[in-house]
């Protein structure tokens, strides 16, 4: 044993660089492997370690005030799972804002609780930098989840003013602290923020109610289906579609939402764990296949001396288990100081907080694991010594037997002889050609994945845009229902700086969400719905076309897919115990809502919902306009509200300012409490009359869409540009690292041909040339192979989703070319190795 | 007759574990064209060490090596390894052909370095293969499949392939037997007779008849020189006396 070691030793020592890569390589792998695995046990599990400790009940449903009915309560108790139930009053809007640093308007669900309320909902401690007195002397403390401080747009801190936006109305907050909010934690799920009694009240006149009906039940894992039976109990007694009237954030949808982001970065952390060991292996194998030959004869002394070859075997995979041994324990390591690292990016990317906890059952295995497969790899290879007797490994030492073709004769040289004597080296190199494609490929096809991902992405919200499958207009106005949409838009495009204005279904408000019912009632659809669908911008579609008649509908390409919908087929809709047929004529690329918009005219929805009208008005400004003043401009002429009334210093001196302050105090009131459709007044004093209508409260709210795209989508964006730098990063480490390590090994195994080249007059620098381009069929190959094969993944992956994308043909070739001219960089460097060889030792021997 | 490569106060050590070691000390010399040069001296001497250090194949320590007026000394590895292709023809003890290429190859790989017109150069090596009397079919052969003294001749037409300015060989025939030995020695001969400037190395003494100048060598330093009539010439006795005393003279 000791012999053996002994021998791995010596070759260790021999070869400092390479056994260096490779440790590199290994340290890589067990990092990545071990911190993804553990990570991923530790990131999901913060979610319930959370819940366990703070929620005081783990399923809540918010319900829309005026579909909220107390016998909810009692159908949900009837079921005998739910063992615990309790409800509370929460306001709750989605065409809610906030300021950012730059003063930007950002989009941002956002639910309002007092204290008293909070304590039904969360146990969770608050943290804070401020003292009581500090805080009691705020005159509009708010508490937000830890997001407001971690991935908030401007990241927040006590002390610091929180500007809520709604409509035209601002609220100015001092945030007083931080806590864990169990259902609404992160800027993708909405934030539940507490705040003072009074400033609840003053919200309250503006800000939708919600009932929040919290509830526990056992055993846990069947909350879905305690709501989905609950759904159909409700539905059955109200005979009205629930729709978006109910949200629900159920324990089961929760747990999985905060744990999508960390599982999306541990499929990238282990595809990358995977390239690397493929070239650790490819490494592994051609060491040893060199080493055997290099030392042939050595090999043939030892023989002589008296090791078996089974001793000489073991001492080869010794030398590599000892490296990666090396490499395991300095991954190990690495591991460690990743998961605190990944442990935060959870954090920040759920919004709960939890404390790191390490599994080392994980890491050790896959220690284990990289061991035995390294162990199996070079053993393997290592049995080739067996082939050689001590005598033939004299002989074969003195003597490479040559055969077989001589391919590319250099009489039938052309042009460079250089090229020619790559193309030669090339060819007698197959066996390393093959697994260095395989090396190459995969990591290209990881590259030009990244590259085609984040191109995808690219330029702002191109992607994002395409993707939604929705329209894109500059402000999205949600009208209030007291006004007539057709009237009000006919009126806005007469506005200064409209360059048009179209009517739809599509709110950001998701209180006027609508939805109709598929497959006996399986499947929710949010009707996206126009007049006219010739006059849409983004929305296109990919097969068939948008529907013009009123029995036609298009889909989302998600949704055929998942349902095995063609154009053509039929499909029957459900609103309110209606159910009509339609045709699908075409098939639209999106993915927002989970692929459920279904593309639909006015008329043919009116069939289906007669009481169907527009509450949505797209505007697209002209160039020119300045948007900001325009939303001002347009929400003082119609989007009046409730607030606006209160507010005293608004109200003029004279009798007729103050009359008119009041009548339209009173319109508000009407407007938002009785269910007032349209109210005019007119008041004579004296000879002169006020008169005055609900007109200017039309607009209940107007949005920028593409901020609120940009807000919604930022963890995405983010998550995503982490993945094709990875992919890149990675990529370009591990090409480099076979490369390199090939090329110093071609030198050394063929260190007398090029001292032989070198006297002949071969300059280093030929050379080197030289032995890089004898890669690069190879190489151009792989690259090729792996573009094409990152290509069609990506065409495969997003025809699915959101039906053909088309590939950037330019952006292709030069990313091919500049991972040729990157390998080639690599491969030139690596040869430098030739530098070293001295052509009158070779002579001297 | 002209000078075409000389020396001035040239130096060559190595340093063996620390310990520097002085192989070739203060060394001028003077190697004139046309002229078939032997390097004479007992092994370890610094025969092959003066050798490369003449012919571009290694820099010297100190002093200076000029080929005509040039000074090779200062050049950069490169730019020797540019020189020796297109100035100078090796042959060496252990041949060293390169063993994955086909005899034909071998050569081309030496020619192509420096001549482009392929169709030309495969006419002048089949002409050379021919004069050195290796036949057709070995011409794609591998080294590993020809005798030692058939190697030796390939690599004899490798060195000239390029037409050099000199001709280099260290103990070209050390490693083959009597009858090939003179095959290779009857190539050198005839090449020197056509003009070829030679410098070859041996510690042989049959071998150094066939120069025209001998130098000798120990511990790197010139002890004497010996002039002779051409090989050609008829008074074979004569040379071989004359060069029998010079040795002894030495301590041969
Ligand atoms: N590259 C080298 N490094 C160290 N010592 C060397 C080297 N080349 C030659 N020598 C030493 O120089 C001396 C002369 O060698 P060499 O010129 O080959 O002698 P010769 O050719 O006359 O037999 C020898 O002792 C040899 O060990
Ligand atoms: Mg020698």
């Amino acid at each position: 044993m000791e012999k053996i070691l002994r021998l791995s030793f010596a070759n260790i020592k021999k070869h400092k660089k390479q056994t260096i890569l490779l440790t590199l390589l290994i340290v890589f792998c067990m990092a990545i492997t071990s911190a993804a695995i553990a990570g991923s046990i530790d990131m999901t599990s913060i979610f319930p370690r959370v819940a366990d400790e703070y929620a005081v009940h783990k399923n809540a449903l918010y319900i829309k005030e005026d579909y909220y009915n107390d016998s909810f309560i009692r159908l949900l108790r009837e079921d005998e799972r739910v063992t615990d139930i309790d409800h509370v009053r929460v306001l709750f809007s989605t065409a809610t804002k906030y300021l950012d640093n730059e003063g930007e308007e950002q989009s941002l669900y956002m639910s309002f609780v007092t204290k008293e309320l909070e304590e039904n909902i969360e146990r969770s401690p608050i943290e804070t930098t401020l003292t009581d007195e500090e805080i009691a002397a705020l005159e509009h403390p708010i508490y937000l989840p830890y997001a407001g401080r971690e991935s908030l747009a401007s990241k927040l801190s006590e002390g610091d003013t929180f500007n809520i936006i709604y409509g035209t109305k601002l609220f100015s907050f001092t945030v007083a602290g931080f806590y864990e909010s169990i259902f609404m934690p992160a800027t993708g799920m909405g934030f539940q923020m507490i705040v003072s009694d009074s400033d609840y009240v003053s919200l309250m006149t503006i800000i939708g109610k919600y009932e929040m009906v919290l509830f526990d039940c056992d055993p846990l894992d069947d909350c879905v289906d305690i709501y989905l039976k609950f759904y159909d109990r409700v539905e059955e007694q109200t005979g009205k579609d629930i729709g978006y009237n109910i949200l629900s954030l159920l324990y089961k949808n929760l747990e999985q939402k905060s744990a999508v982001f960390s599982e999306i970065v541990i499929g990238i952390m282990l595809f990358m764990a995977v390239v690397i060991f493929i070239a650790a292996a490819i490494m592994i194998r051609f060491r040893i296949a060199g080493d055997i030959q290099d030392q042939i004869q050595s090999i043939g002394v030892l023989e002589a001396l008296g090791y078996t070859s089974k001793e000489i075997a073991l001492s080869y995979t010794a030398e590599y288990l000892m490296t990666a041994l090396a490499g395991v324990i300095i991954g190990a390591g690495g591991a460690f100081a990743l998961l605190p690292v990944l442990h935060r990016v959870a954090e920040t990317l759920s919004g709960h907080h939890g404390s790191l906890h390490i599994f080392p059952l994980p890491i050790l295995l896959t220690a284990l694991t990289i061991l035995i497969f390294v162990g199996v790899i070079a053993h393997t290879r290592a049995l080739a010594v067996k082939k050689y007797p001590p005598v033939q490994a004299f002989r074969k030492g003195i003597a490479v037997h040559h055969f077989g073709k001589n391919r590319f004769p250099l009489r039938n040289t052309k042009n460079s002889v250089h090229l020619r004597l790559a193309l030669k080296g090339f060819f007698d190199n197959m066996k390393q050609n093959i697994s260095l494609t395989v090396c190459i490929a995969v990591s290209a096809l990881a590259a030009v994945a990244g590259i085609l991902i984040a191109d995808l992405f690219a330029s702002d919200l191109k992607a994002a845009a395409r993707l939604t499958g929705e329209e894109m207009p500059d402000q999205i106005v949600t009208v209030m229902h007291s006004a007539n949409t057709e009237e009000l838009a006919e009126r806005i495009s007469e506005m200064q700086g409209v360059k048009r204005v179209q009517t739809g279904s599509f709110s950001l408000d998701l209180s006027e969400w609508m939805s109709l019912y598929a497959f006996d009632r399986e499947s929710c659809l949010a009707p996206v719905s126009y007049p006219d669908f010739s006059q849409c911008e983004n929305i296109q579609a990919t097969a068939g076309r948008l529907p013009e008649h009123d029995n036609e509908i298009a889909v989302s390409k998600l949704f055929a897919t998942q349902h095995s919908l063609k154009v053509g087929d039929d499909l029957t809709l459900e609103c309110n115990r209606v159910k009509k047929n339609y045709i699908i004529c075409g098939l639209v690329p999106s993915m927002s809502n989970d692929g459920t918009n279904l593309y639909i005219t006015e008329q043919a929805l009116k069939r289906i919902m007669p009481t169907y009208r527009p509450s949505a008005i797209e505007i697209y400004l002209e160039d020119k306009t300045d948007r900001a003043e325009f939303q001002t401009l347009l929400m003082q002429t119609y989007g009046r509200s409730v607030a606006d009334t209160r507010k005293t210093e608004s109200i003029g001196d004279t009798a007729e300012e103050r009359l008119s302050a009041e009548a339209d105090r009173l319109i508000a009131e009407y407007l938002a409490n009785h269910g007032a459709d349209h109210i005019e007044y007119s008041i004579q004093i004296g000879d002169k009359t006020i008169s005055g209508s609900s007109e200017s409260f039309a607009i209940k709210s107007v949005q920028d869409i593409k901020h609120v795209l940009q807000t919604q989508m930022g963890g995405i964006f983010s998550t995503i540009s982490l993945t094709s730098w990875s992919l890149m990063g990675i990529a370009a480490v591990v090409s480099a690292i076979i490369i390199i390590a090939l090329m110093e090994q071609a030198v050394r195994r063929q260190r007398k041909e090029l001292g032989i080249m070198l006297g002949l007059g071969y300059t280093t620098k030929e050379l080197m040339v030289q032995l890089a381009m004898r890669i690069m069929p190879a190489v151009i190959v792989a690259i090729i192979l792996g573009t094409v094969g990152a290509a069609a993944v990506f065409h495969l992956v997003t025809d699915v989703m959101v039906g053909t994308t088309p590939i950037n043909i330019p952006m292709m070739i030069v990313t091919i070319i500049i991972m040729i001219l990157f390998c080639f960089g690599c491969a030139y460097v690596g040869a430098g190795r030739i530098k070293k060889i001295s052509v009158t030792e070779l002579m001297t021997e | 007759m002209s000078t075409i490569l000389h020396t001035d106060k040239l130096c060559k050590s190595f340093s063996n574990g620390g310990l520097q070691q002085h192989i070739i000390k203060n060394l001028d010399l003077e190697i004139r064209e046309k002229d078939f040069t032997i390097i004479m001296g007992a092994s370890g001497s610094g025969k092959s060490t003066l050798l490369y250090a003449l012919s571009g194949m290694d820099t010297p320590t100190l002093g200076r090596v000029f080929f005509g007026d040039k000074d090779i000394s200062k050049y950069t590895n490169d730019q020797l390894a540019v020189f020796r292709r297109e100035n100078c023809g090796f042959v060496f003890q252990s041949i060293y052909l390169l063993e994955n290429m086909t005899v034909f190859d071998n050569i081309m790989t030496g020619a192509l370095v420096i001549q482009k017109n392929t169709p030309e150069l495969v006419k002048k090596t089949e002409e050379l293969l021919k004069k050195v009397g290796i036949g057709e079919k070995l011409w794609d052969k591998y080294p590993n499949q020809l005798s030692g003294g058939e190697c030796q001749r390939v690599g004899i037409v490798r060195a000239i392939i390029n037409d050099p300015k000199i001709l280099f060989a260290d103990e070209p025939t050390g490693s083959l037997n009597s009858a090939s030995s003179r095959d290779v020695l009857d190539i050198f001969t005839e090449l020197n007779s056509k003009g070829q400037s030679i410098v070859m190395v041996t510690h042989d003494m049959k071998t150094a008849l066939r120069g025209n100048r001998v130098i000798y060598l120990r511990d790197g330093a010139v002890i004497g020189e010996h002039e002779m009539p051409s090989f050609g010439t008829n008074d074979i006795k004569g040379r071989q006396e004359g060069l029998q005393r010079f040795l002894d003279e030495m301590g041969w």
